[in-house]
């Protein structure tokens, strides 16, 4: 199991890269990953889970059944509403709702990636570099946004799983061609947007203390950063996406105020165990339980 | 099924709606009803509602005033009816499924339900002891006459159009 794990941390820390999407250009396509197959199958499949998801809903609206309409809400006569759904939070671990946002810096994970990108019957080789060579690396600063569903465990303990998206708002890293110019002058390749998403898994602690409540937890998990550039030869323009995927493993303080007992406003801040990247953020929890079950 | 209840329970515990205030006898979702009196963690709403039939009907509104969960129950509640002649009979709530049992409330937390106490003959009056609900004691006892679907208290004479007989409504009875 152990072994799986650390298998699994090696493989993550890989990076991977697909190439080139939205190309408006004959043969146009990265050579790295695949990149014009990938980005025409992302696309399409983007388009058609959106279809997919306007038949379901209609179908399930054809297939609705009237709502069951109570005549009495005296138990034994009643049929829609069973007894005891006021204590149905109780049949169940106390959950945990959070939405929050944060600031993050990480160390750029892209290190040194070569490719090519093709413009008609031209190809051009591109270098993309991380920051190198510092004692201390050019760190990365996103801001993201956050999901957290998790279940207390009793005496305090809690899991969770966190989900999080953000946009990259200071990239270290630089980009440079390292091929001639082409027959028709010289391409033009920069870094445009990068985006971030992360899943991570949580374990940690919390105490009660009025209506303060503080803990300590760990997470664990992989974070994608995706690195978008733009290149334009003449009238040719293509998008080519560089993504690195890395661990994490953070130790997080967490402290909270109780403004309802169902419901949590509260601070966060994190610091990784691999390297000096930190987070700190805002969340609102809702808890299915009175003050979490504690 | 049931996680999608708890995830409906925790997108309106977003709205911060579902706390009781302790005392408060009001919650969003029910309304407290009827006589009022707290036993332990408990804040009770106990009213009796028209008769189905020879059944009488009792709603039951409950608030948590505590933090912690507290012991709600109406399976085994203590409720005694008595007939026009004077006597008295255990009474025992309509449950074909047999599912009632005692249950928790959460902390901070609100609930109802209403009960049918089926009976051979109509009840002038039917008691109940409050404190059993909590499961406690000393017994405190909450007595209810009769009443018409006016809520007045019932006659045999209005219930015959006599339009105005009016006995006094036994509303708390402490033994």
């Amino acid at each position: 199991m152990r072994r799986a794990a650390l298998i699994a941390f090696a493989l993550a820390a890989m990076p991977v890269e697909t190439a080139t999407a939205g190309s408006s250009c004959n043969g146009g396509g990265g050579s790295s990953g695949g990149g014009s197959s990938s980005g025409g199958s992302s696309s399409g499949s983007s388009s058609g889970g959106s279809s997919e998801s306007s038949s379901s809903s209609e179908s399930s609206s054809s297939s609705s059944t009237p709502a069951c309409v109570e005549t009495t809400d005296v138990h034994g006569y009643r049929e829609c509403t069973k007894f005891g759904v006021w204590g149905t939070n109780l049949r169940f671990p106390s959950l945990i709702l959070e939405l929050g946002t944060a600031v993050r810096q990480f160390a750029n994970p892209l290190g040194e990636r070569t490719g090519t990108i093709t413009h008609g019957d031209e190809s051009f080789a591109y270098r993309v570099i991380g920051p190198r060579g510092e004692a201390a690396p050019a760190m990365d600063t996103a801001l993201v946004a956050q999901l957290r569903l998790g279940a207390g465990l009793g005496h305090g303990f809690y899991i969770a799983v966190d989900g999080e998206v953000g946009g990259v708002t200071e990239s270290a890293g630089s980009t440079e061609m390292t091929s001639s110019a082409g027959a028709h002058g010289s391409l033009d390749f920069k870094q445009t947007t990068v985006s971030l998403a992360s899943g991570l898994g949580v374990a940690g602690l919390r105490v009660k203390l009025g209506n303060l409540q503080v803990g300590a937890e760990a997470a664990g998990g992989f974070r994608a950063v995706t690195y978008n550039y733009h290149s334009k030869y003449l009238a040719c323009e293509q998008t080519t996406t560089l993504t690195a995927v890395m661990p994490v493993l953070e130790a997080r303080a967490r402290a909270a105020l109780w403004v309802t007992p169902f419901l949590t406003v509260g601070a966060t801040a994190g610091k990784s165990l691999i390297d000096d990247a930190w987070l700190g953020g805002i969340y609102l929890g809702a808890h299915s339980r009175t003050f979490g079950g504690q | 099924m049931k996680w999608m209840v708890s995830i409906g329970g925790l997108a309106g515990a977003l709205g911060g709606c579902f706390a009781y205030e302790p005392g408060s006898f009001a919650h969003q979702r029910n309304a407290f009803s009827g006589t009022r009196t707290t036993v332990g963690c408990l804040d009770l709403a106990i009213d009796r509602r028209v008769d189905m039939g020879t059944s009488a009907v009792l709603g039951y509104q409950f608030g948590n005033r505590c933090d912690k969960p507290a012991n709600v129950d109406l399976a085994y509640v203590n409720v005694i009816g008595r007939t026009g002649d004077g006597v008295e009979h255990k009474l025992v709530p309509y449950d074909p499924q047999s599912v009632l049992m005692a249950m928790k409330v959460d902390g901070r937390y609100a609930g109802g339900e209403a009960l049918a106490y089926p009976s051979d003959e109509p009840l002038v009056e039917v008691c109940v002891d409050a404190a059993s609900i909590a499961q406690r004691t000393p017994e405190r006892w909450v007595c209810f006459a009769r009443i018409d679907r006016d809520g007045a208290p019932f006659t045999e004479a209005r219930a015959q159009a006599n339009p105005d007989p009016q006995p006094p409504r036994v509303d708390e009875v402490i033994r």
